[in-house]
């Protein structure tokens, strides 16, 4: 038995399963069709690559191009200011609030209500659209200020940013990112009062970014559980790739057998204590304390929404920066071809790993995105809760559940398939 | 009420997001229905409706059936974005040949039997009746198109190159002033000269300008922006990725 699903970026459809009648196993079935980005770059300059690794996602397209950008840094040597950096963790930061906000009010509070879709929950309750809609539309000006427009953004490069916004616009900016910070504290009432009807906390394993100070954000090491790898090390050996026959989309799983979860989730509950202060104590007057379930992924969100805009707003109050970043770019080992960053992104780690030949151009491409690693552990996920069950309404319906919670980025996750070049097509 | 379905091909749900914008405005929420959305709408049902919006190009014959179906129960037909104009950037995977990528290509399992198709721009298999061009859109562009089409109307197409804009802004030329490589003068308007506003080059997102732009010309500004340092295969990368149909048909 098969059904389309909805409030979820992409295309897809639920799988079941079936022996005699009772759940054998659901299956997230990704029809959506893959769009080759990894053969696509191949040949291609590092500086047409960043922008055209943007264009994989259309929610999170700013985390592609900020790790492409760290990533090829990295190759060739080139040393940017903290100020630029700074400057692009936080048009990052203003992506993760326009993908949480889009996710959590458009797509997971619909299903949550059992209501059709946000406007309709909101003619029981207007003041939901009404906030939500002064949320999103402060994430999409931070992004246009920051970055130009509200996606597929044109002021980050490798060795910097293009324009620095001046200090009036980063003015305007201020007046509104109170009024949206307004918003979102009435919104709490809303968002952290829900309890999910399912209870789910079988979660077997659980990947984010190692950080040693702030909330995880970019890097080059990942913790798994309690155990910290280099994410080169992860990705190449103990991460482990499968296609199905039903999905266009890749399936990871820990050496190829246990399920992992990346994402809000997994954040929140490695790195609770490291959320801004004001964040835990609302979270905490609501009863919300880590561990989430994976049902609950909207409480991470929320909580992920608010700490950055914090963070953005500290940063916006301080804003000084005026000069043109000026990169200084030491020469490399030419013997050097690879690099591979990895960034937080709204759904979870993200890795690109680059081989660049002789000339400077890609070679060799491997993108990993947060979908393809989330995908098997929502099957297990949905598998454990109905297995044995009568298959009915009720099977979809928490497999549904399920799938909206961890909010799959479907045309993220078919960005290719598994595929080897033989034959490499720069000369 | 007028209805809308918003249906999404090949693509990465950038420009469908910018109709999610729009919808964020009072007014036009008061004259259009959502009636197929599957993304923000719990309803997987294609319906009869006034306008269809589709984002992405056709990589499937599934899709080019889809397609066909949505267009016998609409009106009007948008095509949403760079994708669907043009094939979009997974439209360079034809220009190493499709079928030399898939023979170059095999994977560590199975090619899924639905991973297979070059990209289309959906006017080859449907009537389009407006584009909105970029990648993405604006989202200004669709706000304007939304309320201009309830009003009986449509927004003007302007056939004019990003330089336009600069000029009207009093943006100084990149090109000239700052022999920064830029795509401008071959590319169609429409983003507000994003790119020259902030210093940087226009890279050619919204397509060829395929109203005027020859070979001849294409050929003197690449001359000219090879002296400027940009690789003349990087140049040739922008131009088929952002308006591939355009530009593998120049006279």
């Amino acid at each position: 038995m098969k059904l389309p699903l909805t409030l979820v970026e992409g295309e897809g459809s639920i799988t079941v399963i079936e022996r005699s009648g009772r759940v054998e196993r659901v299956l997230y079935e990704i029809s959506e069709a893959p769009r080759y980005f990894e053969y696509i770059v191949q040949g291609k300059s590092p500086e047409v690559v960043v922008d055209l690794v943007s264009r994989i996602c259309g929610f999170c397209g700013v985390s592609h191009l900020f790790l492409a950008v760290k990533a090829f840094e990295k190759r060739l040597g080139v040393e940017v200011d903290e100020e630029v950096d700074e400057f692009r963790e936080v048009l990052h930061l203003a992506e993760r609030v326009k993908s949480h906000v889009l996710h959590v009010f458009y797509m997971n509070l619909p299903e949550i209500t059992g209501t059709r879709s946000l406007v309709e929950l909101a003619e029981r309750n207007p003041g939901i659209l009404r906030r939500a809609v002064a949320v999103y539309k402060l994430s999409r000006r931070l992004m246009s200020t920051l970055g130009g427009r509200s996606h597929n953004v044109v002021n980050m490069r490798i060795g910097g940013v293009y324009y620095p916004p001046s200090r009036e616009e980063v003015e305007k900016l201020r007046s509104e990112l109170r009024e949206a910070l307004s918003a979102l504290l009435d919104l709490a009432d809303t968002v952290l009062s829900f309890k999910h009807s399912l209870e789910v906390s079988v979660i077997k394993h659980q990947l984010c970014l190692y950080s040693s100070g702030d909330y995880p954000h970019h890097g080059e090491r990942v913790v798994l559980d309690d155990a910290v790898h280099d994410v080169e090390f992860f990705y190449g050996h103990l991460a482990r790739a499968a296609t199905r026959e039903y999905s266009t989309a890749l399936h990871y799983r820990i050496n190829g057998v246990e399920s992992y979860i990346t994402g809000p989730v997994a954040r929140f509950n490695r790195y609770y204590t490291r959320l801004h202060r004001d964040v835990r104590s609302l979270l905490e007057a609501y009863g919300w304390r880590p561990p989430l379930g994976v049902l609950e992924s909207f409480t991470a969100r929320f909580a992920e929404i608010y700490d950055s805009l914090l963070r953005i707003q500290e940063y916006l109050e301080n804003y000084k920066y005026t000069e043109r970043a000026r990169a200084e770019t030491t020469q490399r080992s030419t013997r050097d071809h690879t690099c591979f960053y990895a960034v937080e992104a709204p759904r979870g780690i993200l890795y690109h790993k680059y081989v660049l030949d002789e000339s400077g151009r890609v070679r060799e491409c491997r993108i990993i995105t947060p979908t393809a690693q989330n995908l098997a552990a929502m099957e297990d996920i949905a598998t454990q809760l109905t297995r044995g069950e009568p298959v009915s309404e009720s099977t979809f319906k928490i497999a549904k559940s399920i799938a909206v919670a961890f909010d799959p980025c479907i045309s993220c996750s078919v960005h290719a398939v598994p595929i080897r070049v033989v034959k490499s097509t720069s000369s | 009420m007028l209805r809308i379905l918003v249906v999404k091909l090949t693509s990465c749900s950038g420009c469908i997001n910018e109709l999610i914008y729009a919808l964020t405005h009072s007014d036009i929420r008061d004259k259009y229905r959502v009636a197929y959305f599957p993304e923000i709408e719990d309803s997987d049902e294609v319906t009869s409706a006034d306008v269809a919006f589709v984002e992405g190009s056709i990589t499937t014959s599934q899709q080019e059936d889809f397609l066909k179906a949505v267009r016998s129960r609409v009106e009007f037909l948008v095509a949403l974005g760079t994708c669907a104009i043009s094939g979009g950037v997974q439209s360079l995977v034809v220009k190493e040949s499709a079928e030399s990528a898939e023979r170059a290509i095999y994977s560590e399992t199975q090619v899924p039997a639905s991973a297979a198709g070059r990209p289309r721009p959906i006017e080859s298999a449907v009537r389009v009746d407006f584009a909105i061009p970029g990648c993405p859109v604006s989202g200004e562009a669709v706000v304007s198109f939304l309320r201009k089409y309830s009003l009986g109307g449509l927004p003007l197409v302007l056939y004019e190159s990003v330089c336009s804009e600069c000029k009207r802004q009093g943006v100084a030329c990149v090109l000239v002033a700052k022999r920064v490589p830029c795509l401008g003068p071959i590319t169609l308007r429409g983003c507000g000269a994003l790119c020259p506003v902030r210093g940087r080059g226009c890279y050619g997102c919204y397509g060829l300008k395929f109203f005027d732009v020859t070979q001849k010309s294409v050929r003197a500004l690449a001359r000219r922006l090879r002296e400027l340092g940009l690789r003349e295969e990087d140049f040739e990368t922008l131009l088929l990725a952002y308006g591939y149909r355009v530009c593998s048909e120049l006279k």
